[in-house]
């Protein structure tokens, strides 16, 4: 344990013999160490020379400089560790309120109660390494808050942000997607990227959890799905495969619910598989709406031995694909009413015509108006796709 | 937090009664719980959702622990499991090993509010037919009505 530096203050000369008496063995072990002055100026001159004294024993009644303006003094010093006890003649009790009420920890009368003085100094002691330990724990949380600022940057970095993403197939469909975690980072996340010249893959997920647990899930998860399918593999092949790895290695039994789509620019079919994650929504030109069967498979990560499988769906000019994370349908407002299916049905009824941008900015804005102030409690993430 | 939650166990049958959520808050506690009963050949667990109305997909991870690790695949049932709950297993696909049953006070309950609901449809149309040969005999009345003289 880190030595104890405490500074006596008293212009009577005694107080020293007897401090050094008294606490000798402490100070031989290296557990205190003692600085002496005689007024509250040569007290100031020892702090700035030695500015890791944390407890100082204060006369009040001195010359050049009394107990009383030292203790402002020290106040002045802002060191929230520093203890300052303070002691005087017992019918000096005036003087001892003033002190008390301008922040000494505590007082002794003279003639010094020893045995007394050093029980206050090992209760100034425990609140000092309190207050050391809080200065710790503030200095890790400060650390850590910087690592999550870097780890919302790094996530983002994973999601693809240039919108059009094919600029070569403009004519052909038209793609935006958004995440907004609920927290520093969040475990939701969508991906899309080209197979070869006909196929693009779309992916959107939703890990288990949030926060940094979820963040590193979805690092990995994101990592081997987008391997996979970048080898031209089908759906249902690029679910099972990553299950298989993910299972293995999932600590904790997390997972993540995905749903993979193939989508063939040339003929507008898309060949997808549902992972436990929410059925997307399809607005067709006309304006109708439909919404995928449920497919009852595991979510990824959960079970090593599931098999998936795929379906299709055929896309024809001007329908548009909605997939979107749980955050969407869940977000709540200050009475914990759900959004739900039928106030993004309403939304999604208006949109046939408009671009995957402005669907997802709908989808966004309606969620706004509809939580009003309420705090944001899961990811929300929309990816659109739209066959032109 | 309170753990809100009991686990028994009975011969190779785990019984899990469950609060009225499962969440991060207390599925931690129950996954350390649930580690106990590894390898002890457990055959069935039984979760008790009578009270349960919320469960996240922290609470989701005990099933699969209680499926993957507690025994070999063994029987998963929740009892008195309510609609929006098991929505959640359907769309996880966890209904495919979950069996689910309702005691008989719950089956009892639930017959009772579906009685009155359907005799409340039924009220509902007899008032409405009446309206209707109100409106169909009473076209002079109803014109009326409508121009704020009656």
């Amino acid at each position: 344990m880190a030595t104890i530096k405490i500074l006596s203050v008293d212009d009577e000369a005694p107080v020293e013999l007897m401090m050094k008496h008294h606490f000798r063995r402490k100070i031989r072990s290296g557990e205190y160490e003692f600085f002496f002055a005689r007024n509250g100026l040569e007290a100031l001159a020892v702090l700035a020379n030695t500015p890791d004294i944390e407890i100082i024993l204060c006369d009040i009644n001195m010359p050049e400089m009394d107990g009383l303006t030292l203790l402002a003094k020290v106040n002045e010093m802002h060191n929230p560790a520093m203890r300052v006890i303070m002691v005087s003649a017992y019918g000096d009790m005036s003087n001892i309120r003033q002190a008390m009420n301008n922040g000494a920890f505590d007082f002794a009368t003279k003639p010094i109660d020893m045995d007394d003085l050093a029980l206050t100094i090992e209760k100034a002691i425990e609140q000092i390494h309190y207050v050391h330990e809080s200065q710790k724990e503030h200095t890790q949380l400060e650390s850590l808050k910087e690592d999550l600022v870097s780890a919302k940057e790094i996530q983002q970095s994973f999601l693809p942000m240039v919108f059009p993403p094919f600029p070569e197939d403009n004519d052909k469909l038209d793609i935006y997607a958004s995440m907004s975690a609920a927290k520093d980072v969040g475990g939701d996340f969508y991906d899309f990227f080209r197979i070869d010249d006909d196929h693009i893959a779309l992916v959107i997920a939703d890990v288990c959890g949030k926060g940094i647990p979820a963040a590193l899930f979805m690092a990995v998860s994101r990592t081997i799905i987008h391997s996979k399918g970048m080898q031209g593999v089908s759906a249902a092949e690029c679910l099972t495969e990553s299950n298989r790895l993910l299972a293995n290695s999932s600590v904790n039994y997390m997972f993540v619910t995905v749903f993979y789509a193939i989508f063939n620019t040339k003929t507008g079919l898309v060949t997808y598989s549902n992972a436990g994650h929410n059925s997307p929504h399809i607005v067709r030109a006309g304006g109708t709406i439909e919404q995928l069967p449920m497919d009852r498979q595991f979510m990824v990560g959960a079970f090593e031995e599931e098999v998936y499988v795929e379906k299709t769906l055929q896309l024809e000019h001007g329908d548009t694909l909605v997939m979107f994370t749980d955050g969407v349908t869940e977000a709540m407002d200050s009475t914990n009413r759900l959004f739900g299916t039928d106030r993004l049905n309403n939304i999604l009824s208006g949109v046939a015509d408009k671009s995957s941008q402005e669907i997802v900015e709908a989808i966004k804005a309606g969620i706004t108006d509809f939580v009003e102030d309420a705090e944001q409690n899961d990811d929300i993430t929309l990816l659109v796709l739209k066959r032109k | 937090m309170e753990e809100n939650f009991n686990i028994n166990l009975d011969g190779t049958t785990l019984t899990v009664i469950l609060g009225v959520e499962l969440t991060k808050e207390n599925a931690p506690a129950m996954l350390q719980l649930l580690g106990r009963y590894r390898g002890q050949d457990i055959r069935k667990v039984v979760f008790d959702a009578t009270e349960l109305v919320f469960i996240s997909s922290a609470g989701i991870r005990c099933i699969i622990y209680a499926r993957r690790e507690l025994g070999q695949k063994p029987e998963i049932v929740f009892e008195n499991c309510a609609k929006e709950i098991y929505e959640v297993f359907e769309m996880t696909g966890l209904t495919r090993f979950i069996s689910f049953v309702k005691d008989n006070r719950t089956k009892d309950r639930e017959d009772k509010a579906e009685a009155g609901d359907k005799l409340s449809q039924k009220l509902a149309n007899i008032r409405q037919k009446e309206l209707d040969n109100f409106a169909t005999n009473s076209d002079v009345v109803c014109y009326q009505m409508k121009l704020g003289e009656e």
